[in-house]
């Protein structure tokens, strides 16, 4: 289903359009989810929570934006807020947030269902440390080595320039990197 | 380990991700989207709970009768402390004892 094709349907009024977009774009949501989040379950609930709000907003989507774009927008937001909001949960309310009384979790082991074999270790090993950027040298880094997207598309997700992109690669590469240095020589 | 072992190391680690398969979610997303969205339909009154019951909310509401609470009980105070004087006034000025004219007419009693 093409763009203009989409937008014709949607403005008729053709409400089954939303079946074909979840049948479409549900690993997209998934793994962007997944990626970012790195529980199962809680990827689940966000790719949920994510085409509820692309069908409350369907009629308002005028095609600006490509509708990928536009849902993987969706995604990277209600993501990074569910991570947010279970954080303040885990940690005892806004307050203790505030003061800075929390201290940092270490983050669980996470096993991605759809990594190969025989990098599996190393790929549970990058995400644990992926859980130590920032969350927007996060999300930069997870869409692009990981969903494969340009710089330009990145760009277009995060409203940011395609500058401030390559700025937040170039961050979250050499973040990881020390990262990974500091792991692996911790365990030699 | 040394340096170039540790830079291959991290390096292999950073592209461990390539060539890896796409998760599905749990089938029959739809259905469960359509079921969630039927339970999200609330009524008024369960979405005016829903409101109220929110930590920031209900602290702050209950501050607020608290703070009501406490100057309806100050003012009713004041008020009683002001009927109380009314009421020694009321008396004083029954039984006449702030009066200097009954003072003189004890003082002057007639044969």
């Amino acid at each position: 289903m093409n763009q203009a094709e989409l937008i014709e349907r949607i403005n008729s009024g053709d409400r089954s359009v939303f079946s074909d977009i979840v049948e479409q774009s549900q690993k997209l949501v998934y793994n962007t989810a997944l990626n970012i989040v790195q529980i199962e379950a809680d990827a689940e609930d966000i790719t949920q929570e994510v085409f509820i709000e692309v069908f409350e907003n369907l009629d308002g989507f005028r095609g600006e934006s490509q509708l990928k774009t536009w849902i993987y927008r969706i995604t990277v937001n209600k993501s990074l807020d569910f991570e947010k909001k279970k954080r303040r949960q885990k940690h005892g309310g806004l307050l203790k947030q505030i003061f800075n009384l929390r201290q940092e979790d270490e983050p669980v082991n996470f096993n991605h269902p759809g990594v190969l074999l025989d990098n599996k270790e190393n790929a549970a090993v990058l995400f644990k440390a992926l859980k130590k950027l920032p969350p927007n040298q996060r999300v930069a880094f997870t869409l692009h080595k990981i969903e494969g997207l340009s710089y330009q598309e990145i760009s277009a997700i995060m409203e940011m320039s395609l500058v401030a992109v390559e700025s937040l690669m170039v961050r979250s590469k050499a973040g990881l990197k020390k990262i990974l240095e500091q792991f692996y020589q911790s365990q030699a | 380990m040394n340096k170039n072992e540790l830079e291959e190391m991290v390096e292999k680690t950073l592209n461990s991700m390539e060539g890896a398969l796409r998760a599905s979610p749990a089938p029959f997303l739809l259905t469960r989207i359509n079921a969630r969205m039927n339970t999200e339909q609330l009524s008024g009154w369960e979405r005016i709970s829903s409101f109220l019951s929110r930590p920031g909310i209900a602290i702050a509401a209950i501050a607020f009768l608290i703070i009501i609470n406490l100057l309806i009980y100050t003012n009713t105070n004041s008020f009683n402390n002001l009927n109380n004087m009314q009421n020694m006034q009321a008396s004083t000025d029954d039984y006449s004892i702030n009066n200097p004219s009954a003072i003189f007419d004890l003082e002057n009693i007639q044969p």
